[in-house]
C-alpha cells in the first residue's frame, strides 16, 4: 500500500524554500484530491495501532502528522540475574508515532516495539525478549537557523520495558526492567542542498533520572493473578540516577521528501541502557528501520 | 556534485557520531564472558556463594570447600573431569534443588529419597487397583471405588488446563472421601501447585511464607513474605487423604505443606523428600547450567520444610506387600475413608 501510494504523489515539481524550511507545492502535486484523501484514511486504518512505532519526528514538518515504521534489531542483552552469556538476535521492529509543530517547538509522540527469541553461542536456553518504548519529546530550536542546518534541544519523558523468558527454566524464568525516565535531547539536521528533498538528522538522547522497577529475583509464578489476590512477585521500585541507570538512545537519519504531505525515512538508531546494581543488566540494540510519514 | 559537496558536513557528522556509538558499545562490555576451566569453576562458586540461600540450614562452609575443590581446577582439563568436580563440590551442600547440567550430563543430590524405602509401585497400582476401567483428565488419572475416589497426577511439571482440572473435581465430587496420591512427584511448576490446591481450600488462606536473598551475604534476607491462596472455582471439601513419600520433592512438598493444615485433609504414606525453596538456574560463561536454592520456604509457622513433611500416618510398603502387588498405604486410606 506504501509504495502504491507514494508512486502515485512523487512529483517532480515539488520545491523547497531553503530559507524557512518550507515545501512549496508543485502544479502536479494533487495535494486535496479525493482518492488521495481515501489512500491516506486507508493508510491511517491499515498500520494499526498494535504495530509499534517508531520514529523521531521528520526535521521538517509543518503541521500534525503520523508515521509508522518497519524494521530489524539486533540486539544484545546480558542479565546477570540468570547468566554470564551475552544473549543476541535479531528480531522485527515495529513503531507509530505522531507529531506536531508549534511555532519553533516540536511535540513528538512515539511507540516502538521489537522481540523476538535471543541466544547465546553455547547456550540450549532461548530467552523470549520484549522491548517496548514509549516516548513524548518537546524539542526546541535553538540558535538562528543557518543555511542547511537546523539544530533543536529538548526533553523526553519515556517509558521502557524490557521482559525476558527463559525457555527451560521453571518457576523463576522472568525477568525484566521497566523504567520511566526523564531526558535530555540534543538533534541536528541538515538539508541537503539541492532540489531533491533529502535531508539528514542525528539525534542523541540520555537519560537524566528514572524511576526503575524491577524484581527482586526472577519472577516467580503469581498466584491469584485471575482474581486479583495476592501477588508473589516482589519487586524493587527506585528512584536512579546516572550511573546506575544509563539509556542512551542516537539516531541516524535519512529522509527524502516524496511531496508535501509524505515523507520516507530510513534510520539507524542505537539503543542501549544499563542497570548498575546487584544483578547487573546491559541492553543494546542496533536498529535499522523505514518510517513513512503523512502529513494532515 | 552538489550533492557530494553538500554532503561534507553531513559525512562529518556521521563518522562523528559513529565513533561516539561505537566507543559507547565498548564501554558496555558486551564481550562473551571466559569460559576456561578456572573461570567456570569460580564462577559457579561466587554465583551460589551469593545468592545460595540454604547455607544457614545446610552448615556447610563454602569458603572451605572452594579451596578444596579449586585446588583440582587446572586450566583446559577436560570437561568431563571439571563436570565432575563441580558436581561434586555441589553435593557437599546435599540440596536436592542443587544441580549441574552440561550438555551431555547431569548431576544432582538424591539422598533425600534414595536412600530410603520407595514406598510406591505404580505398577501394581495399575495391575491391582486402576484395572482397565480408570478415568483420565488431562495428567490426572483416577478411579471411584465404594463411593472413594483415587486420583494420581504423578509430575506437578504436567500441565493441565482448566476444563480438564474442572472435570476431575467435578466427576469426584460425588465421593464421600478422596485419596490423593501424589507419591514419586518430584515437583515442578508452582502454578500447577497453587491451581490444584485452590480446589481444596474453602477460604483465603495464608499457605507459606517465602524468605529472598536481599545481599550477597549468607544470612542476607528479606522479612518472610506471606503467601495466600483463595478458594478456586470447584472445591472439594469432603474428607481427603493424601499420600507422600520420600520423592515429593519441591513443589510437592509446597503442596503438601498447603493442604496439611487444612482440617479435612490427613497424610499418610511416608514423610516428604523436602526442598523448601524456590530453586533459581543460572548459565554459566561455557553454557552450563547450574541450579540451587534461592530463597527459603516457611510454613505458616515460619518453620523450615527444607528436611520434609511428616505424614500424619507413617506407613510403609515392605518387600513382601510389593511382591504380592499390594499397596498398604492405600488400603489404610481406602478404610480410613470408608
Amino acid at each position: 500500500m506504501i509504495n502504491i501510494n507514494i508512486r502515485i504523489l512523487i512529483s517532480d515539481n515539488v520545491k523547497y524554500d531553503y530559507n524557512d524550511y518550507k515545501l512549496i507545492q508543485g502544479k502536479v502535486l494533487k495535494r486535496n484530491c479525493g482518492w488521495c484523501f481515501v489512500v491516506k484514511l486507508v493508510l491511517l486504518f491499515l498500520f494499526p495501532i498494535p504495530l509499534s512505532v517508531v520514529s523521531q519526528s521528520f526535521s521538517k514538518s509543518t503541521g500534525p502528522g503520523l508515521n509508522v515504521s518497519m524494521g530489524a534489531a539486533f540486539s544484545q542483552i546480558s542479565d546477570r540475574q540468570f547468566s554470564s552469556q551475552v544473549y543476541s538476535g535479531i528480531t522485527p521492529l515495529f513503531g507509530v508515532g505522531g507529531q506536531y509543530d508549534v511555532g519553533s517547538g516540536k511535540h513528538e509522540f512515539n511507540i516502538t516495539f521489537t522481540g523476538g527469541n535471543l541466544s547465546a553461542g553455547n547456550s540450549s536456553t532461548r530467552v523470549k525478549w520484549q522491548y517496548v518504548t514509549v516516548s513524548y519529546a518537546y524539542l526546541m530550536q535553538i540558535g538562528n537557523r543557518d543555511g542547511s542546518w537546523d539544530n533543536r534541544l529538548g526533553a523526553a519523558l519515556s517509558y521502557n520495558s524490557s521482559t525476558r523468558k527463559y525457555d527451560d527454566f521453571i518457576n523463576l524464568d522472568e525477568n525484566y526492567e521497566k523504567f520511566f525516565s526523564a531526558n535530555a535531547v540534543l538533534q541536528t539536521s541538515y538539508l541537503i542542498p539541492g532540489e531533491n528533498g533529502w535531508a539528514v538528522t542525528g539525534r542523541l538522547m540520555t537519560s537524566l533520572f528514572s524511576f526503575l522497577s524491577r524484581p527482586v529475583t526472577g519472577i516467580n509464578t503469581p498466584a491469584e493473578t485471575g482474581n486479583g489476590g495476592d501477588v508473589n512477585t516482589e519487586k524493587v521500585s527506585s528512584f536512579t540516577l546516572i550511573p546506575e541507570l544509563v539509556h542512551v538512545k542516537t539516531v541516524l537519519s535519512l529522509d527524502k521528501t516524496l511531496s508535501v504531505q509524505q515523507k520516507i525515512r530510513l534510520s539507524y538508531a542505537w539503543d542501549a541502557y544499563k542497570v548498575d546494581q546487584e544483578m547487573q543488566v546491559i541492553q543494546a540494540s542496533h536498529q535499522i528501520f523505514l518510517t513513512y510519514r503523512i502529513d494532515f | 556534485m552538489k550533492c557530494i559537496i553538500a554532503g561534507k558536513p553531513v559525512s562529518l557528522l556521521f563518522i562523528g557520531l559513529s565513533i561516539v556509538l561505537l566507543s559507547c558499545e565498548k564501554v558496555l562490555d558486551m564481550s562473551p564472558p571466559e569460559n576456561g576451566a578456572v573461570a567456570v569453576f569460580d564462577e559457579m562458586w561466587q554465583e551460589m556463594d551469593r545468592r545460595y540461600s540454604l547455607f544457614g540450614i545446610k552448615q556447610v562452609d563454602w569458603d572451605a570447600e572452594y579451596l578444596k575443590y579449586r585446588d583440582r581446577i587446572t586450566a583446559g582439563m577436560p570437561d568431563n573431569e571439571l563436570f565432575q568436580i563441580m558436581s561434586e563440590m555441589q553435593q557437599t551442600l546435599k540440596d536436592g534443588h542443587v544441580a549441574l547440567i552440561s550438555g551431555v550430563d547431569t548431576s544432582g543430590y538424591d539422598s533425600f529419597y534414595s536412600l530410603y524405602p520407595t514406598n510406591f509401585n505404580y505398577r501394581n497400582i495399575q495391575a491391582n487397583y486402576l484395572g482397565s476401567d480408570y478415568k483420565t483428565s488431562g495428567p490426572f488419572v483416577y478411579k471411584i471405588v465404594d463411593n472413594i475416589g483415587y486420583v494420581h497426577y504423578s509430575s506437578f511439571n504436567s500441565t493441565y488446563t482448566d476444563i480438564e482440572l474442572e472435570k476431575m473435581i467435578e466427576d469426584i465430587s460425588v465421593t464421600k472421601g478422596l485419596i490423593l496420591d501424589i507419591r514419586s512427584n518430584t515437583g515442578g511448576s508452582s502454578l500447577n501447585v497453587d491451581r490444584l490446591a485452590k480446589c481444596f481450600i474453602t477460604d483465603r488462606k495464608l499457605v507459606k511464607y517465602e524468605k529472598r536473598k536481599s545481599g550477597p551475604g549468607h544470612l542476607d534476607f528479606s522479612d518472610p513474605v506471606p503467601y495466600y491462596l483463595h478458594p478456586g472455582k470447584l472445591i472439594y471439601s469432603k474428607p481427603v487423604i493424601v499420600l507422600t513419600n520420600r520423592t515429593c520433592f519441591s513443589a510437592c512438598n509446597d503442596f503438601v505443606l498447603y493442604l496439611s493444615a487444612l482440617p479435612n485433609v490427613q497424610l499418610y504414606g511416608d514423610q516428604t523428600g523436602g526442598g523448601g525453596s524456590i530453586p533459581n538456574n543460572y548459565i554459566l560463561a561455557n553454557g552450563w547450567k547450574i541450579q540451587y536454592s534461592s530463597t527459603i520456604t516457611l510454613s505458616p509457622e515460619k518453620e523450615s520444610i527444607e528436611n520434609g513433611i511428616q505424614p500424619d500416618v507413617r506407613i510403609t510398603i515392605s518387600g513382601l506387600d510389593e511382591s504380592r502387588g499390594i499397596d498398604p498405604i492405600i488400603d489404610r486410606s481406602f478404610l480410613a475413608l470408608k
